[in-house]
């Protein structure tokens, strides 16, 4: 049984240490998959947010006992918040190397924000990130979905099975943290 | 009353009322609902309205998942969305959609396909027409087990981009939970059908299926194993007069199976793929550690039926229905040659095999070559060890055949031979100690370095290579001592077999020693297995040889690799070793070197723990060197008390455990003092190297990179109280022994010298520094195992020398520029525009425009600045100096106020980042008392120098003869309430400041 199984199996038994220390490497080794297929750029090949969360756990989970589907959801939480981390810190740094920051906020601040999802512009995403991190603070449960179901690409039923929490209820989730974000910036 | 209570809301309340509304259809209901649920509190009911309006209005926004490569990064080929699973309407009133309705995006036309658990139908996406295969779980079979099974295909689809692999397009749920995904239809018929019906011959077969063979080779690429390849799962199309070959069906594809849950949970273990074409590890129930191998062994089976006209397991005639007789037979592997199978047909059967491939029966028993002969059996050899490795292998044997080119599956001379050696000497292998194992790796490392340049000549000459053996074993035989002369035959065995390894084909041609060795790990597993001490020996010998060799990248790969190998060999023999511990280690160090800090930290935390109740003296001395980096890596991570209390932990329960001559208690004395340095604790590390540094000099030569590293660490401390004569003398006197240590050519070297760089740069020598910085780069660039991150610091230090440079030249104003010029030049070739290097020396250029135009200054630094605390953040000391900069303009411009609240702000990060002692909060604090002053603010101006005078006293080290005297002076001033002495004073305190300016 490899470390990752371990930890996942300790974090489905409660401990916290071990769901936190799967997070590092979860975030290490999705970080790794997207640079090898950022390299693979020459060769047109892309993949899902979802194929890369999958992939990594492939990798992370080869060999031992732990292939049971309830501890998935702490590496799958933990991958949401990597593959977010991750796509944020290449949107910061694009933005870093492109534009000249921030001073070209005001004109992306114009355009809809109703159509985000699927591609979606680097400046836009780190707008999405600081107010995430805004509902994060109050509504933790919704931020968690919205980083499930955006940012790994689950869907609704994977994302509420692997928080532990009822399809109902995710779906509440998911109601109220659509309204907040899109209500954040559509003021930015 | 009521209203002011509810003037603070909770969010658990606005999330409930949030939760009701959302699900009342706009308009009077809602409205009294909320008038209701609001209770008057009009800040709540607002907060609520806004966030329905948003909700409402939000349409599509984050419905789709992201795609994280559409950015521009790379063009988007395939999206993978998981479809939404609202979007599927089954129009029936049962669960199960059927013919018409619709699945996703798409309509269902015909039943194509059904399997135990699936049905497969063709169906056509409602606006595009375009035809796909949408496969759906079978209702009432939607049990976990299958939905694993379901999920575990459409995983291995989704990593998989081959054109001769089914494509998947989507997957979701229906309406009803019932999982789908969508894939490429293939219109094709099985490739034994296929081949039949056109009439292929024997070596267009063999073509056929060294194009499966591809696509086979691209999914274990991608790490997924099909394990049921058979006929019907390798549709071949037939596309302008040629077959098209596409696997489908990675059902029970094997490395995913761990993505979704064990098959295997249901109950006993159950027979997995299809038992004519299974392996004989599949078929035995016991080995759940299937590999590519199993798939090599379905495709030689295949290959066998393609050309005899059935699978070697079933009799020509025989009924496929008797599972165990077949199982039998796979396990006990007596399989006839493909030719024998053949003459054994009788003469109707013959022909008409024949007729399928185009040929007559006689000529096609003689169209089974040796070649194809041997490939078959190699391909199905029932011992796997005995089987091509790879299916590339297997597909290049194909196509050898076809190009009569010499197949590998006919066994070479040399690696028959070695092989054989090493079957026959496995015993000796035990028998070694592990002295000898330690010798002969090293001794095998060596001579492999001189074998590696000329290995296309060995390929191509047998005969050189038994000759290089020869040489190589009599390398051996003078490198070893005379006592371990009758291991000599043990050593010669471990380098033909590496030899051998690398004499493979599938190695590639620029196979690295690392790479023969990882590739070797199984083999050493098997000759050691009833002694796994001296496994972890031998592995503890390697971890040596590759923390040395190689790029970091690599390093680490291969340290996590063998981690994996010795958790795995300690598991097995329930035994903790030393290696596995120590391979964490080493692995933490890496890590920490690449900035990989969360995870460096995670291991290291791990080690101490795992070591805490140990009282093995190795172990216990790695207990602390664990610790110690530990700290480290606090201290990397920014958490510098972190790391103190940590090092002075290691300290002092170190010196009592080892003794204070003890190397590690040195070491982490030497990282002490060098935090303390970086923390501006000069009373602290002064007294720690007094205590330390004799002990060290007296227990290890000048050249052990211990009194080296103290000799830094005087010089940093004797330059910080101003010694610059003690420590330019200490720097060079680190780097003459470090020349020694590493020699000229050397990183480590490369480093010491660029810190006497830095130090000839505070004396003022800043072409000696120019030069230093140059030579450092070069031997980073030659040496080849400098990171990139180094070669950066090493641009970064010439960068900061002739800025150091046009510093000094402030009389010179035209070569002062040219010089920060030079600066900006290199630090924009190599960094990116917004980096902290580029905008710091943008900076200092906007800054010298103010001789120029005062105000046109201001507006650029402005820019620069806005981009520093985008780019770079506010919590960085370039930023803060550069508030400090702009503010001296803005006082320069009269513009106090706006000077006073920079700096105001600079001054409180300052406190935050550096902590209240730092030099650069000190001059924060001058500067803030400066601009306070300006505006007659004396009460709060007094209040600031203050604290000033108060923190120069702590860290009076860093403080210049002109700063003690200038507080002597305020001093002076206050105690007399003297007017005069105290404007004398500020004005002093201002050129001061212009001083303090240029300095940073």
């Amino acid at each position: 049984m490899n470390g990752v199984t371990l930890l996942l199996q300790e974090s489905l038994a409660g401990n916290r240490q071990s769901a936190a220390r799967l997070l590092p490497i979860v975030y290490q080794e999705l970080r790794q998959l997207a640079n090898n297929y950022i390299n693979k750029e020459a060769s047109g090949f892309t993949i899902s947010a979802t194929a890369l969360v999958h992939e990594a756990f492939l990798r992370l989970v080869k060999k031992g006992d732990g292939e049971h589907w309830d501890n998935r959801g702490h590496f799958f939480a933990a991958a949401a918040v990597s593959m977010r981390r991750i796509l944020v810190e290449i949107a910061r740094k694009k933005s870093t190397e492109k534009r000249g920051g921030s001073l070209n906020r005001v004109t992306i601040a114009l355009e809809s924000v109703s159509d985000l999802g699927g591609s979606i512009s680097g400046e836009k995403l780190l707008q999405l990130d600081a107010s995430l991190n805004g509902l994060a603070r109050h509504h933790e449960g919704a931020a968690m979905l919205v980083n499930m179901r955006f940012f790994a690409g689950m869907t609704m039923e994977e994302s509420a099975a692997a928080l532990g929490i009822s399809k109902r209820t995710a779906q509440r989730n998911w109601a109220f943290a659509k309204a907040w974000l899109h209500q954040e910036m559509q003021q930015q | 009353m009521e209203q002011q209570q509810h003037n603070v809301f909770s969010q658990t309340q606005l999330r409930e009322i949030f939760d009701r509304a959302v699900e009342i259809p706009t308009g009077q209901h809602r409205k009294t609902y909320l008038d209701t649920a609001c209770q008057g509190d009009d800040t709540l009911r607002q907060r609520i309205e806004t966030l329905l309006i948003a909700h409402d209005s939000a349409g599509s926004f984050l419905e789709s998942p992201i795609d994280p490569f559409a950015e521009g990064l790379i063009s988007k080929l395939l999206p993978l969305t998981e479809a939404e699973l609202d979007s599927a309407t089954c129009l029936g009133t049962g669960i199960a959609p059927t013919e018409g309705d619709e699945v996703g995006a798409y309509i269902l036309e015909e039943r194509i396909g059904e399997g135990g658990f699936g049905i497969v139908y063709s169906g056509v996406h409602r606006d595009i027409k375009r035809k796909v295969a949408v496969k759906l779980v079978k209702p009432g079979m939607d049990t976990r087990h299958v939905i694993a099974r379901f999920n575990r295909e459409r995983i291995s689809l989704s990593v998989m981009n081959h054109a001769g692999i089914a494509r998947i397009y989507e997957a979701g749920s229906t309406e009803h939970g019932l999982p789908y995904f969508i894939m490429e239809l293939v219109n094709g018929s099985s490739i034994t059908n296929y081949c039949d019906h056109h009439k292929l011959s024997v070596k267009e077969r063999i073509e056929l299926l060294a194009t499966v063979c591809d696509a086979i080779a691209h999914a274990h690429q991608k790490g997924v194993i099909h394990r049921d390849l058979k006929p019907g799962n390798i549709l071949v199309e037939h596309v302008d007069g040629v077959g098209v070959p596409k696997v489908i069906d990675f059902g029970i594809s094997k490395t995913s199976e761990l993505v979704c849950g064990n098959p295997g949970e249901t109950g006993s273990a159950q027979l997995v793929g299809t038992p004519l074409y299974m392996s004989p590890e599949q078929a035995s129930f016991e080995n759940h550690d299937i590999d590519v191998r199993a798939d090599v062994y379905a495709l030689g089976i295949l290959l066998y039926e393609l050309v005899a006209g059935s699978p070697p397991a079933l009799e020509p005639g025989e009924d496929a229905g008797n599972v165990g007789l077949i199982l039998q037979r796979t396990r006990e592997g007596n399989k006839v040659g493909v030719r024998q199978r053949l003459e054994s047909l009788d003469a109707s059967t013959g022909s008409e095999t024949a007729q399928h491939r185009a040929t007559s029966f006689e000529t096609l028993i003689h169209s089974v070559s040796d070649d194809l002969e041997s490939v078959t059996a190699k391909a199905t050899a029932t011992d796997r060890n005995l089987r091509y490795d790879s299916v590339s292998g297997l597909a290049k044997d194909l196509r050898n055949i076809l190009s009569n080119t010499p197949v590998e599956a006919r066994p070479a001379s040399l690696l028959y031979r070695t092989k054989k050696f090493y079957q026959r000497n496995t015993a000796s292998v035990l028998l070694a100690s592990a002295a000898v194992v330690a010798m002969l790796m090293a001794a095998s490392f060596s001579i492999w370095f001189v074998m590696r340049a000329n290995r296309a000549e060995l390929l191509a000459d047998a005969a050189l290579v038994e000759k290089r053996m020869a040489i190589a074993g009599e390398r051996l035989a003078s490198a070893a001592k005379k006592d371990y002369q009758e291991d000599l035959e043990s050593i010669e065995l471990l380098l033909s077999n590496m030899f051998a390894a690398v004499l493979s084909e599938n190695l590639g041609p620029n196979v690295t020693l690392a790479e023969v060795l990882l590739n070797q790990r199984k083999s050493i597993d098997r000759a050691f297995q009833d002694n796994p001490e001296l496994r972890d020996k031998i592995g503890h010998k390697a971890a040596q040889f590759f923390s040395q060799h190689g790029s970091k990248d690599e390093v680490i790969n291969n340290l996590r690799v063998m981690l994996q190998d010795s958790q795995r060999v300690s598991e097995r023999s329930s035994k903790e070793f030393y290696n596995t511990i120590n391979l964490k280690h080493l692995l933490a160090i890496e890590l920490l070197e690449i900035g990989q800090l969360q995870e460096a930290a995670a291991i290291c935390q791990d080690v101490v723990e795992d070591l805490s109740q140990d009282a093995n003296k190795d172990k216990v001395v790695l207990r602390f060197k664990n610790l110690s980096l530990l700290a480290r890596i606090e201290e990397e991570s920014g958490r510098f008390e972190k790391a103190i209390e940590i090092y002075k932990e290691c300290e002092s329960r170190a010196t009592e455990a080892l003794g204070h001559q003890h190397l590690v208690v040195l070491l982490n004395s030497k990282s002490l003092v060098h935090a303390y340095l970086s923390r501006e604790r000069f009373q602290d590390a002064k007294g720690l190297l007094l205590k330390v540094q004799d002990v060290a000099k007296g227990a290890f030569p000048m050249d052990h990179p211990v009194n080296i590293s103290f000799l830094i660490a005087s010089s940093r401390l004797q330059l910080a109280r101003r010694d610059i004569d003690q420590a330019l003398k200490s720097a060079r006197e680190a780097v003459h022994y470090s020349s020694t240590a590493n020699g000229r050519n050397n990183t480590t070297y490369a480093k010491h010298l660029r810190f006497n760089a830095w130090i000839e740069q505070k004396a003022g020598n800043f072409d000696a520094a120019i030069e230093l910085n140059k030579k450092c780069l070069e031997i980073g660039i030659k040496s080849g195992n400098a990171t990139r991150d180094e070669i950066l610091d090493n641009y970064q230090s010439l960068a900061n020398s002739w800025a150091a440079k046009g510093e000094a030249l402030k009389e010179d104003r035209a070569q002062q520029i040219q010089c920060f010029e030079n600066a900006l030049a290199i630090a924009s070739e190599h960094f990116p525009p917004n980096s902290e290097q580029n905008i710091f020396l943008e900076g200092r250029l906007a800054f010298l425009e103010h001789d120029q135009d005062v105000q046109a200054s201001i507006n650029r630094l402005e820019k620069i600045f806005h981009r520093a605390t985008v780019h770079v953040g506010k919590e960085c000391n370039g930023t803060i100096n550069m508030m400090k900069t702009l503010s001296s303009l803005y006082c320069h411009e009269g513009e106090f106020e706006k000077a006073e609240m920079l700096l105001k702000e600079a001054l409180e990060l300052s406190q935050k980042h550096n902590g209240d002692s730092h030099l650069i909060t000190i001059n924060a604090l001058a500067f803030y008392a400066q601009s306070l002053s300006y505006q007659n603010k004396y009460g709060k101006c007094f209040a600031v120098l203050d604290q000033w005078t108060n923190e120069f006293a702590r860290n009076e080290a860093t403080a210049t003869d002109d700063q003690k005297q200038l507080v002597d002076l305020y001093q002076w001033g206050q105690d007399r309430e003297n007017e005069l002495t105290l404007h004398t004073a500020y004005g002093f305190l201002e050129s001061t400041l212009r001083q303090a300016i240029s300095d940073q």
